[in-house]
């Protein structure tokens, strides 16, 4: 189990966070409303149409925006991986085993009896 | 256990830890407040539409129960739109001028009115009479189509009867939900 741990702690030294600056082009847009809004009707075609409509102050400023890209790098230890893969390693060393038994052994001690 | 099958085992352990053990990477940008300006500001004043607006649209509550009242979302450019067709029915209907009330939904403040007399109530028939020989079609709910059969049975103007005639087959059902 030691050098398990040990291969795990090896694994997880390169684990870590980090984060990078991204400005973006986005200009930077400031509605300053100046008035209370205003409701104006129309009508036509046996309807009416109201629409609702303030008077405001657009600043706008060409600029970048910061965005903060991180990345977290974290050392992670699957249960389940680790049986699947533990008992697929013994069980293809098992099968293995018996193959090289029943080839070497049990077929030899036939030739033997044949003999 | 001999020492031969316990290094075995250990390297067994060794071999299935590596492969299952590992670093997992997740990213996400996150938006910030902090601008980096290029150049100076350009300032101008506009007349922009308020969009995403909920109104609630009413008309005077009759006796009988009778009442019209609609809810509408401003589009983009602040605009809703609804039917007259209803209003003139109430107008000539019950014989006074209708007020259809505009309120904001989420204070209920009262931002606009919008008066209905007999005389736009003939204008908003006439304008639906050309839209229905055109094809158009409208729905009305149930109420307002009682209103609508009981002045094509009781009303006594002819001009006035016709265009309602004329009406009457292009209004169909409008559910409760819509």
């Amino acid at each position: 189990m030691i050098p398990a741990l040990l291969a795990c702690g090896v694994l997880s030294i390169g684990c870590a966070s980090s984060s990078t600056d991204i400005w973006q082009r986005q200009d930077r847009v400031e509605i300053t409303p100046l008035a209370a809004p205003a409701y104006t009707e129309d009508r036509s075609l046996g309807h009416l149409h109201v629409t609702a409509s303030e008077q405001v102050q657009v600043a706008v400023t060409p600029s970048e925006r910061l965005y903060v890209k991180h990345e977290d790098t974290e050392f992670a230890f699957d249960w389940d991986s680790f049986g699947l893969v533990f008992f697929g390693i013994l069980g293809s060393v098992v099968s293995l085993g018996l193959t090289v038994f029943l080839v070497f052994f049990a077929v030899d001690s036939n030739d033997d009896e044949k003999k | 256990m001999t020492r031969k099958s316990r290094t075995t085992f250990a390297s067994l352990l060794v071999v299935a830890a590596l492969l299952a053990a590992g670093c997992t990477t997740r990213s996400w940008t996150e938006e910030t407040d902090t601008y980096r300006p290029l150049g100076p500001t350009e300032q101008r004043i506009e007349n922009r539409g308020i969009a995403d607006l909920w109104l609630k649209a009413a008309g005077p509550r009759e006796e009988d129960g009778f009442q019209i009242t609609e809810r509408l979302h401003t589009d983009q450019d602040g605009h809703v739109s609804i039917s007259l067709l209803p209003a003139a029915l109430q107008v000539l209907a019950y014989g006074h001028e209708v007020v259809l009330e505009f309120r904001r939904m989420d204070d209920d403040a009262l931002v606009h009115t919008s008066r209905i007399n007999a005389e736009s109530a003939l204008t908003v028939l006439r304008e639906w009479q050309v839209q229905v020989r055109l094809g158009a079609k409208t729905k009305l709910r149930p109420a307002e189509i009682r209103l609508l059969d009981r002045l094509i049975d009781d009303l006594g103007d002819k001009p006035t009867l016709e265009m309602l005639t004329e009406i009457r087959p292009a209004v169909s059902t409008r559910m409760e939900w819509e």
